[in-house]
């Protein structure tokens, strides 16, 4: 089975705008999971992402009314959330940049690197030469990567997410394709199935 | 479906139906039909795999407790935003609660003083009770007393106790009500107009909360201990305290000073996370922490930096806070102490 997660929310987001609190429930359960990932790939706090999580929701609940504009909820709650912690995170720490509304974040990954992608002989070397790989890739790289095949936004909705050209989200994905590729070649990571 | 056949491995590894396939078995009949129909196409598909696959960032853990907690935390905000309290509207089934809290609470009294103060001041019972129209109830019996008041209000009242309110009770700008012994308090909401419990030496102030208050003329201490809500106890004239559930204030009438304190035995105070399992694994202690403190509205605190790196698997049904605490910080090499009515947590980073 195959259902479109964006579909389910959709629906849900109508029975939202009609006042729907139990909507609102769903909602955050099926949603919370991937948020929270988000949310908490910007500072390791827990309990910030948490408040900020909760800031997103109450805000959706007030403006429902206006909620139609909304496309996909995946897209609308990342990119709320985002903007939240960041938020949180500026007045946190009181740094007084207040012209600079973009200001440099971090964005923390790391990679399962799994038997089922390295043969178990060499899984020792291969697995620290494919970690190196992916530490090298920028802060960048990361997040698009990440919300390229995790969290599964499409391209328009990247840009618009990190506040880059689609070239710019289709450049950083190809180069950090082609340096894993480079890598396995190099090695013989690459092996036949 | 489309032109797959055509793709290059990097066009195959962005798309969405391919990224399914490899994070969830997503139409696998498809892929793996397209896999046995073109073997030629076998290592470009095993190579988008394992692009899609290298490309998985490893899950921020948080556990189902963790988002039902947060879940009934949005529906306490949006209904507490929306809602008007209305006074005089009395709950059913919240005496079964309160009784069995009852029973727990008078635990805390079993260390009191039989100290025969002499009690004719004007804070007495008798004195405060003198020249008023009011309604008074004795229990003589060796059972509680149930009944309830003009505003719907309820109270339970312990043997040997005396309880009385104004006549017109329901016309006066404050609900003011009298106590000589110990008594459960359900108080009705009604933001308009305090509740207010003159018990000898002690005022307890309230909108509407359930609490127990003892003071026995004959009885060294007066405890006000909350089961809900927030409680206002003062000495006339003084600054008090202020309560909230699963704390508790004593006044030692020789020393005439208040202290406030945990409630001996707290208990979960959220409707909403009684009915979770509290079965953990591999859960972030920081977020045991945070259910525990919103189960029990007791405050603890740590050092989030140090505690962010610590997971525990641990089965916290069924034990009283205390114990709670004791296996969380047993399993992290870490120790508690409750000074006043916060837990403080002293830990090590975990590896």
């Amino acid at each position: 089975m195959n259902f479109d997660q964006n579909e389910i929310d959709l629906l849900l987001l109508e029975r939202i705008q009609s006042g729907d609190e139990h909507a609102l429930a769903s909602l955050m359960r099926t949603e919370f999971r991937s948020i929270y990932d988000y949310g908490m790939r910007f500072c390791n706090c827990d309990s910030t992402v948490r408040d900020a999580i909760q800031e997103v929701f109450i805000s959706l609940w007030q403006k429902r009314s206006s909620a139609s504009s909304i496309v996909s909820i995946r897209y609308w709650l990342l990119a709320a959330v985002k903007n939240q912690v960041l938020k949180m995170m500026r007045n946190e720490s009181r740094i007084s940049n207040l012209e600079d509304s973009s200001l440099e974040y971090s964005f923390t990954v790391d990679y399962s690197i799994e038997e089922k992608i390295i043969t178990k002989q060499d899984y020792q070397e291969r697995s620290h030469l494919l970690q190196e790989v992916l530490a090298q890739l920028s802060v960048r790289q990361k997040e698009v990567i990440y919300l390229r095949f995790y969290q599964e936004l499409d391209a328009a909705e990247i840009s618009a997410l990190m506040q880059i050209s689609a070239q710019s989200v289709y450049n950083l994905l190809h180069e950090s394709i082609q340096r894993l590729r480079k890598c396995w070649h190099a090695g013989v990571l690459l092996r036949a199935v | 479906m489309k032109e797959y056949l055509h793709y290059t491995v990097e066009e195959l590894s962005l798309d969405k139906d391919f990224i399914n396939w490899v994070r969830f078995g997503t139409n696998d009949d498809y892929w793996t039909g397209l896999l046995f129909a073109f073997p030629r196409k076998a290592a470009h598909i095993a190579e988008a795999r394992k692009i899609v696959e290298s490309f998985q960032p490893i899950e921020m853990p948080l556990s189902e407790v963790m988002v039902e907690v947060e879940v009934s935390k949005l529906m306490n905000a949006i209904s507490a935003e929306k809602s008007i309290p209305k006074p005089g509207k009395k709950r059913s089934g919240r005496w079964l609660f309160l009784t069995a809290l009852a029973a727990a609470a008078i635990l805390v009294f079993a260390i009191t003083f039989y100290v025969p103060v002499p009690n004719n001041s004007r804070e007495s019972y008798s004195a405060r009770t003198a020249q008023r129209k009011l309604v008074e109830h004795f229990n003589s019996s060796d059972s509680a007393l149930n009944f309830s008041l003009p505003d719907g209000s309820t109270i339970k009242l312990s043997p040997g106790s005396r309880f009385s309110y104004a006549t017109r009770f329901n016309d006066s700008a404050n609900r003011d009500v009298f106590l000589s012994g110990e008594a459960a308090f359900d108080v009705a909401k009604n933001p308009r107009k305090p509740f207010r419990v003159f018990s000898n030496e002690i005022v307890t102030k309230v909108l509407g909360t359930s609490f127990i208050i003892r003071s026995f003329d004959n009885e060294n201490d007066i405890n006000v201990s909350v089961l809900t809500g927030k409680v206002n106890v003062f000495k006339e004239g003084e600054n008090g305290v202020l309560l909230t559930a699963n704390q508790q204030a004593v006044y030692h009438k020789d020393r005439k000073s208040m202290t406030k304190k945990l409630n001996e035995k707290p208990v979960i105070i959220s409707p909403a996370i009684s009915n979770i399992n509290m079965v953990f694994e591999d859960a972030p202690v920081t977020q045991i922490l945070a259910l525990l403190r919103q189960a029990y509205g007791i405050n603890i605190s740590y050092d989030s930096s140090i505690l962010s790196s610590c997971t525990i698997t641990a089965d916290l049904s069924d034990e009283s806070i205390y114990k709670k605490l004791d296996l969380v910080c047993r399993a992290i090499n870490a120790e508690y102490e409750v000074i006043d009515s916060e837990v403080f947590i002293t830990a090590k980073e975990c590896n």
